[in-house]
């Protein structure tokens, strides 16, 4: 019951970071439930005293690679809200401040290898080893991915991120 | 943008995620203190951080997907091959149904429809109640015998009052409610950010204990479980770990 327990414990963090991965709170609600079943049917597997939170996000991840692999690199669905916001253009102007919504938008923006190590450190405060094992990429890539997401990003927000073209 | 100190970007990244060994943590502060370029850069990265928690910490208190809690708190003796298959149905149900919905979805048992209407009456008493500025509660805590002897009889059990002040939580009274025809009692717990929980208390509508359940609906998140003669639902808006944290002390310190 212990390992449940540690599960439970780990479940916000799934849901906050599988939202942030998928952009989609439904997608969000698919990739965690499969997840937890998996997670469970592979329970014996997992050795005590080692990282339940990377063990669980390796998991997480691997089922949305598959997702991908599976669904191919068709366009995304914008979720209805976002998209009646940027209809409306309530871009924010040039000088405003930064919000969150600036980052979002430019978040969207990167590449899936770097967006992911960069809300991985970032936003669930993984070391560079736990991203490496959730990615499965070697700590030096993890290190490039997260400079080079970041200062795509910085430079996103400087310039003002263009607004969202429609996919092709 | 390496220095003369030899730091690099990789360096300053490391900085940023706490990477870097106490020895470096003092050379790299000078670095950053003379190189206002580089102190520019780490500043876009705590900003990039501050940001995307401010948009995706909601994410945290998500309600969790349809049948995941069961899958965790069931019996630990149950298989999850059962889960499972339940939860699929359940799945397909919100599929072919188009409901939007989690939480307890599948139609069963008299008992649990039951547990269902129980929980479903606490929710709304909390939605009515906890957020009422006037008069959250008929009686006060500075009138503690009389609340609890009157609820008492009112539910014809003995009511107990948890106390949760090691959670934050102090009870500020409570109120007598109908669930369906029959009288419950809500007592009411408040942080020092007036934060509340509700307890929702009456008569058991199963005839034996049960494991914890749980629910999530607009916002409010509740764990109901029965416990001898009463049921108990305890509702907040907080994450649902918390509300466990909680709900757990409570069923500890009715059964002590």
């Amino acid at each position: 019951m212990d390992k449940r327990k540690d599960i439970i414990e780990q479940m916000p963090h799934l849901m906050r970071y599988a939202r942030a991965l998928t952009r989609d709170a439904v997608a969000a609600d698919d990739l965690v439930q499969d997840c937890v079943s998996r997670a469970l049917s592979r329970l014996h597997l997992f050795k005590a005293g080692t990282n339940m939170r990377a063990w669980l996000f390796t998991i997480l991840h691997n089922i949305h690679a598959q997702n991908m692999r599976t669904l191919g690199r068709r366009p995304r669905a914008v979720p209805l809200d976002r998209e009646l916001e940027e209809r409306r253009g309530t871009g924010p102007t040039q000088d405003a401040p930064l919000t969150a919504r600036d980052l979002q938008r430019a978040l969207d923006r990167l590449p899936d290898e770097q967006r992911e190590v960069v809300l991985l450190v970032g936003l669930e405060d993984m070391t560079y080893a736990e991203a490496a094992e959730v990615t499965g990429v070697p700590v030096g890539t993890i290190m490039s991915r997260l400079a080079r997401g970041r200062e795509r990003l910085r430079r996103m927000m400087a310039e003002g991120v263009p607004a969202l073209r429609s996919v092709k | 943008m390496t220095g003369e100190t030899g730091f690099t970007e990789t360096d300053l990244h490391a900085y940023a995620d706490g990477e870097l060994d106490r020895a470096t943590l003092a050379e790299i502060e000078r670095w950053l203190a003379e190189t206002p370029e580089a102190a520019a850069q780490l500043h876009a990265i705590k900003l990039q951080k501050h940001l995307m928690h401010e948009h995706y910490d909601d994410g945290l208190e998500a309600p969790w997907p349809a049948g995941v809690e069961e899958m965790l708190t069931g019996e630990p003796e149950r298989k999850w091959w059962p889960g499972w298959t339940r939860l699929a149905a359940s799945v397909l149900l919100l599929l072919v149904g188009g409901a939007a919905g989690w939480g307890v979805t599948q139609v069963g048992s008299p008992e649990q429809t039951a547990g269902r209407s129980f929980v479903q009456n606490a929710l709304y008493a909390h939605a009515v109640y906890s957020h009422d500025e006037q008069r959250p509660v008929e009686v006060s805590i500075d009138e503690e015998q009389l609340l609890v002897d009157w609820l008492s009889e009112r539910i014809g059990e003995k009511l107990m009052t948890p106390d949760l002040a090691s959670n934050g939580f102090k009870l500020i009274g409570g109120r007598l409610v109908s669930d369906t025809g029959m009288p419950a009692a809500q007592l009411m717990y408040e942080d020092v950010r007036a934060k509340r929980v509700t307890l929702y208390v009456r008569k058991a509508f199963e005839d034996k204990n049960s494991a914890f359940r749980f629910i999530s609906e607009d916002g409010m998140v509740a764990f109901y479980w029965t416990d001898g003669p009463l049921s108990y639902a305890l509702t907040g808006e907080m994450p649902r770990g918390d509300l466990l944290d909680l709900a757990q002390m409570v069923f500890k310190d009715i059964s002590s």
